[in-house]
């Protein structure tokens, strides 16, 4: 009889201990960190290529989850070389001194629907902020290129004030040549392997 | 243009061996005045997009880098010039002058071109450049750098480095093309003041011009060598071999 209780226990602990969050590699050439920001009338459009990423995500575990980026501010790249030599330079992200920008994920909230709150710390150059990222879960399924791995999307959209994070010193703003709220567009694809 | 019987620094180009003329001096000191002052605008007439974005100290530094760069280029130009054995030249300068400026330049251009990326880069605070194709007008620089520098040293200290005269001096004129040819690329590509219009125009015909006139050196040596004493420098005044 006492066997049988303690065999039961076991199984109910064990029930209780929840697998953790599915681990998701990037895939690089379907992975992007794009921004827009004004000079003067005209959008610029940029993305940074260099990037690397932590991310455990399963929207039925999301106290397991996480998204974790580290993205290298050299490789930011706007289409001008020259454009881009200045945004390295210490008018802009100072890439000798603060050569990654990152975000970590501290909690994960689902909002509705495939819609999901990652609030997490933002670091850019000399600046952590707490923020609040809303991201949309496109679903996951096998890859047709690849049976036998599961590829899944992330998105979000969002705006930040680059003086914020002393990503300039608003001189380029008060001369009205450089805006200071800047889209973003983080679109990535992650897999793994079943 | 009458060819020199002897291609030898031991005999002057035939109708050289007047007096020089002052008049051919100053015509030559005014019209490498105006080139000097012409070349040092061209980085404030036409101005690059990288300087209507830098002000203050970043922005004197990026216009004196582009100076250094654009002098050094002079310079490398005029190494050519100054042993190509024209008469007007020789009228005016003797040709131990000519050696003497040719050495002189050698040590100011490798001046110049330390300069010249410390002032751009320092402009930006020493942000370097990753390494993406999009950059290889930057690297090339680099590699040219590090190239004139060797090149000249090697001159310079040939004796010390016991270094034979006749291979050295073949690897020098070889190394001198190089250095034009890749220095023109350089310029072309590195600048928007480069990158069309006027600017362009010039920086290309001074390089065309100048591969001709090292091309012209070439066929001079190789085809005028009766008494087989083609050199430029007196070797014994060297340190090496006669």
């Amino acid at each position: 009889m006492k066997k049988i209780i303690l065999i039961v226990c076991a199984l109910m602990l064990l029930g209780q201990v929840r697998a953790e969050a599915a681990e998701w590699k990037l895939d690089p050439p379907h992975a992007n960190f794009y921004f827009e920001i004004k000079h003067v009338y005209a959008t610029i459009r940029g993305q940074f290529n260099t990037f690397s990423g932590d991310v455990a995500f399963d929207p039925d575990n999301l106290a397991q989850s996480r998204f974790n980026v580290e993205i290298k501010t050299e490789s930011v790249n706007t289409n001008n070389e020259k454009r881009d030599t200045h945004l390295r330079s210490g008018d802009f992200f100072d890439a000798t001194k603060f050569p990654v920008m990152t975000f970590k994920s501290t909690r994960m909230t689902h909002l509705g629907g495939n819609r999901y709150l990652f609030d997490g710390k933002l670091t850019i150059k000399d600046v952590t902020r707490d923020v609040a990222l809303e991201f949309i879960y496109q679903g996951q399924k096998e890859n047709a290129l690849s049976p036998g791995e599961l590829v899944t999307g992330l998105d979000s959209r969002f705006t930040l004030d680059r003086l914020d994070y002393h990503v300039g010193d608003g001189k380029f703003y008060k001369m009205g040549i450089v805006g200071k709220d800047v889209d973003i567009l983080i679109s990535v694809e992650m897999g793994r392997k079943k | 243009m009458m060819m020199p019987e002897s291609f030898s620094t031991d005999t002057p180009t035939p109708g050289a061996s007047k007096p020089p003329s002052i008049v051919f001096k100053g015509a030559i000191l005014l019209g490498l005045t105006l080139l000097v002052a012409g070349a040092w605008s061209l980085p404030f007439l036409f101005e690059s997009s990288s300087m209507r974005y830098r002000f203050g100290l970043a922005k004197t530094l990026l216009r004196l880098g582009k100076i250094a760069g654009i002098s050094a280029a002079l310079l490398l130009f005029s190494q050519a010039v100054l042993l190509s054995r024209f008469r007007l030249l020789e009228r005016s300068f003797s040709l131990t002058q000519l050696r003497a400026l040719h050495r002189a330049d050698g040590v100011t251009i490798a001046a110049l071109v330390l300069l010249h990326p410390l002032l751009v880069l320092g402009a930006d605070n020493f942000v370097f450049f990753p390494y993406e194709w999009r950059y290889w007008p930057e690297f090339l620089g680099a590699g040219l750098l590090t190239f004139l520098l060797i090149l000249i040293a090697t001159a310079l200290w040939r004796s010390l480095l016991h270094l034979d005269y006749a291979p050295w001096l073949r690897l020098h004129r070889a190394g001198a093309l190089l250095a034009v040819a890749g220095m023109s690329f350089h310029i072309l590509f590195v600048s928007e003041t480069f990158t069309s219009g006027l600017p362009r125009a010039l920086m290309a015909t001074a390089a065309g011009l100048n591969l001709l006139l090292i091309f012209r050196l070439w066929w001079l040596r190789t085809f005028m060598k009766k008494n087989r004493t083609i050199q430029l420098s007196n070797p014994r005044q060297q340190g090496g071999r006669s």
